[in-house]
């Protein structure tokens, strides 16, 4: 009986000296959920893009999970597939909302045209693709570009050909002409870029359009060999590329045209689809290629894959959606350190996006600032060749004008 | 012919009214009970954004129903006539100064007058021929929109200011589905009220046979643009009302897929009846939604296909819906509907 009262009293005196410990060592913290809204346009006419985007996206966040997570905060994605459908943004913003979400990824322009007014009315801070709408911008709101507009990618490449060509002598001016998607990304240079070329010292021929999914571009490619274009610049697809430079090739115009596109135009998939024809072909770019092996940016996004997918995937666009990864992981951080994780929210991201001065892009981007006033990120861009299959660089670091809306 | 057993008419009256039993009257009051206090049922404004959606494709069906369901006229430029609503009712408001009650039946009706300018090769043409001119509107309008300077913003589209009433701003979801809710019942009830008019008669009888039409005295020209008028005056409300909705307006908002599937989901709801674009729309705006449930999910299940299978899924599924209902129930959803209730009302007979 006696030995009987001891046990319990020990058992006592061990469960009190148990509280005891909890409380010195303070209740445990329960770290506060954020969810990101992505908007993602994973399926419809930019899928293969899209699903890339996602990719980089979402694994850097399972990375930064593991390896780094934000002190008092864990973040929950929400995907929902908006198949760059104008229709589907809207109930998926309005779900989104419903759910509480702090801030968002948006994967095109279609999506940032649609929504733009609807987050200023919310005050949801969203980081975007969508460079082609320039009324973003004006007067800021809440939608952050991940890179210069396109009229400033087209600018690059027109700065880029300009001084090889006045390197080799030519002495009148150079022709640009565009050919490209008939969607508001495709056109999205037209408009602000291709007086800025007149003025910089292009004559600037009549773009050429196409709609959908082509198979033959052969028709605006005659029309550029008849107005004797020298540079080609397009906004759109890698899969569009392609088709432009089989063409060409058929044509026998690629040694005789400089063929440009943008960020999607180049990767993986058109060196499948085009072969030998991509070789010399550019790509304008925020980010620098999977060929900078020493750069730390790089090297992260080659350490992800091999942890998360087991090897290597060398598409573009994989390094495209870890670029809004990085900035809105450092944005919650910031927050979370200045305004104390349980006040993180969509006005603290919006207030740090807005006043933290320069994110660290590890060098895949130049470093990215925002400010009250601008929500540009940096003003410099990358060219990139295809040289035997692998991209390049051309020139980097192009300083951009900055073409104003 | 769908009358309940039983159930006399000893009036003109009662003979031409759309409600006729008491039940019916009944329904009618708890059908608009319930929708005027859907929005307070909704916990998100996300279920009530699909239901706004859903009614303005709805109303836009409707006006495709007169074209091609009653009329017979085909039409693939529908989604070009919702632009011209939706452009219209911002330029109206913005450039006019007009109040939202009244840009909006402008906007309706310059869509009815770019319909009819449209509807004006039906005379001529008919089937193949007519519905390659109206895709040429499809485009034209598209290209206009495009290129027509600051009035219509060029590649930037326009933005739209919200709408009100009498200083009553609606840029709340439950204002606004309250709203759209009202303008179905007024299209519907005025939709209705026309099919059994000595219009909407004509317009069976020029879809049926347009000679035999003729000879009867019906000037067929007349009815075709009236068709065509009406119709886009339908489309160019439901392009006012997205775009109020939306406050924001592009060219890509209104695309020829768009026309297409109008017209694939009109057949699923059922041509020519009052009902059928009802089922239509909800069928298309559900379809919709569903699709783009289930397929990230299915992405993530076949990881090594999802890039080439699913990116395409959506436009498989309806293409499925709409070729399934053609083969085995070309007078859709409607005719079910339609069978249901008489098997309702005769039950237990099978006669």
């Amino acid at each position: 009986m006696g030995s009987r009262k001891n046990s319990i009293g020990r058992l006592g005196i061990i469960l009190v000296g148990v509280l005891f410990t909890m409380t010195a060592f303070g209740s445990p913290v329960v770290a506060k959920e954020i969810k990101i809204g992505v908007f993602g346009d994973v399926t419809g006419p930019i899928a293969f893009t899209g699903q890339q985007f996602w990719k980089g996206y979402s694994d850097y966040f399972k990375w930064i999970e593991k390896h780094d997570p934000i002190p008092g905060i864990t973040v929950k994605l929400l995907m929902e597939d908006t198949a760059y459908d104008p229709k589907r943004y809207l109930p998926v913003l309005k779900k989104f909302a419903a759910k509480g979400i702090s801030v968002g990824y948006i994967m095109g322009t279609m999506g940032t045209m649609t929504m733009d007014k609807q987050l200023r009315k919310l005050k949801i801070p969203c980081v975007s693709e969508g460079s082609g709408y320039p009324r973003a911008l004006k007067p800021p709101g809440y939608i952050f570009l991940l890179r210069p507009l396109y009229p400033d990618f087209l600018a690059a490449a027109c700065i880029h050909y300009m001084d090889l060509w006045k390197k080799a002598g030519n002495k009148e001016k150079p022709k640009l002409m565009e050919i490209t998607w008939d969607v508001p990304y495709g056109r999205g240079c037209i408009k602000l870029g291709e007086p800025w070329a007149e003025k910089y010292g292009f004559e600037v021929l009549p773009y050429q359009l196409f709609s959908g999914q082509p198979n033959d571009l052969s028709t605006q490619l005659l029309r550029a060999k008849k107005l004797g274009a020298d540079l080609i610049y397009s906004n759109h697809l890698e899969g569009h590329q392609a088709v432009l430079l089989k063409d060409a090739g058929r044509l026998g115009l690629l040694d005789k045209m400089q063929f440009c596109g943008g960020s999607e135009s180049r990767g993986k998939q058109l060196n499948e689809l085009a072969g030998k024809a991509a070789e010399g072909a550019w790509s304008v770019s925020h980010f620098v290629d999977w060929s900078q092996t020493d750069n730390k940016g790089i090297q992260l996004a080659m350490d992800m894959q091999k942890e998360l997918r087991g090897g290597v995937n060398y598409e573009t666009q994989y390094i495209m959606g870890m670029i809004p990864a990085m900035i809105t992981a450092s944005a919650i951080r910031y927050a979370a350190a200045t305004f104390g994780p349980e006040n993180v929210n969509n006005e603290t991201i919006y207030k740090a996006l807005t006043t933290m001065g320069e994110i660290n892009m590890l060098g895949l981007t130049p470093n990215v600032k925002y400010s009250p006033t601008e929500r540009r990120p940096f003003k410099s861009m990358n060219i990139s060749k295809c040289v035997n299959g692998e991209w390049v660089e051309e020139k980097y670091d192009i300083e951009i004008p900055w073409l104003k809306p | 012919m769908w009358r309940p057993s039983g159930i006399f008419n000893v009036r003109y009256e009662q003979d031409r009214s759309v409600i006729r039993t008491r039940a019916q009257w009944t329904a009618l009051a708890v059908f608009l009970f319930l929708v005027a206090m859907a929005p307070f049922f909704f916990a998100n404004n996300y279920l009530l954004s699909i239901l706004i959606l859903t009614i303005i494709t709805i109303i836009s069906l409707q006006g495709l129903n007169f074209i091609l369901g009653m009329c017979g006229q085909i039409s693939v430029g529908h989604s070009a006539f919702m632009a011209i609503g939706a452009y219209s009712t911002t330029i109206f408001m913005e450039r006019l100064g007009f109040p939202f009650i009244l840009s909006l039946p402008c906007a309706g009706l310059s869509a009815a007058l770019i319909g009819m300018i449209f509807g004006m090769p039906s005379l001529r043409v008919k089937g193949f021929y007519l519905a390659l001119a109206t895709l040429a509107a499809q485009h034209l309008i598209h290209w206009g929109l495009l290129n027509g300077g600051e009035l219509t913003g060029n590649i930037y589209g326009l933005s739209v200011p919200p709408a009100s009433i009498g200083g009553f701003v609606l840029d709340t979801d439950r204002s606004y589905f309250i709203f759209c809710m009202l303008m179905l019942l007024l299209m519907c009830y005025f939709g209705k009220n026309l099919e059994r008019s000595k219009i909407g008669r004509a317009f069976v009888a020029v879809r049926d046979n347009d000679l035999a039409a003729e000879i009867m005295g019906i000037n067929i020209f007349r009815y075709k643009l009236l068709a065509f008028s009406i119709g886009s005056f339908y489309a160019g409300i439901a392009g006012a009302l997205w775009a109020h909705y939306l406050l924001q307006i592009h060219p890509s908002h209104f695309t020829m897929m768009d026309s297409i599937w109008y017209l694939g989901f009109l057949v699923v709801g059922g041509l020519g009846s009052a009902m059928g674009p009802i089922f239509g729309g909800i069928m298309y705006i559900g379809l919709k939604e569903v699709v783009a449930l289930i397929t990230p999910s299915l992405g993530s299940l076949f990881p090594s296909i999802s890039t080439n299978i699913f990116s395409g899924l959506a436009l498989i599924f309806y293409a499925l819906v709409v070729i399934i209902f053609l083969l085995f129930e070309p007078r859709g959803v409607n005719r079910q509907f339609n069978l249901l209730k008489s098997y309702y009302r005769l039950w237990p007979f099978a006669y």
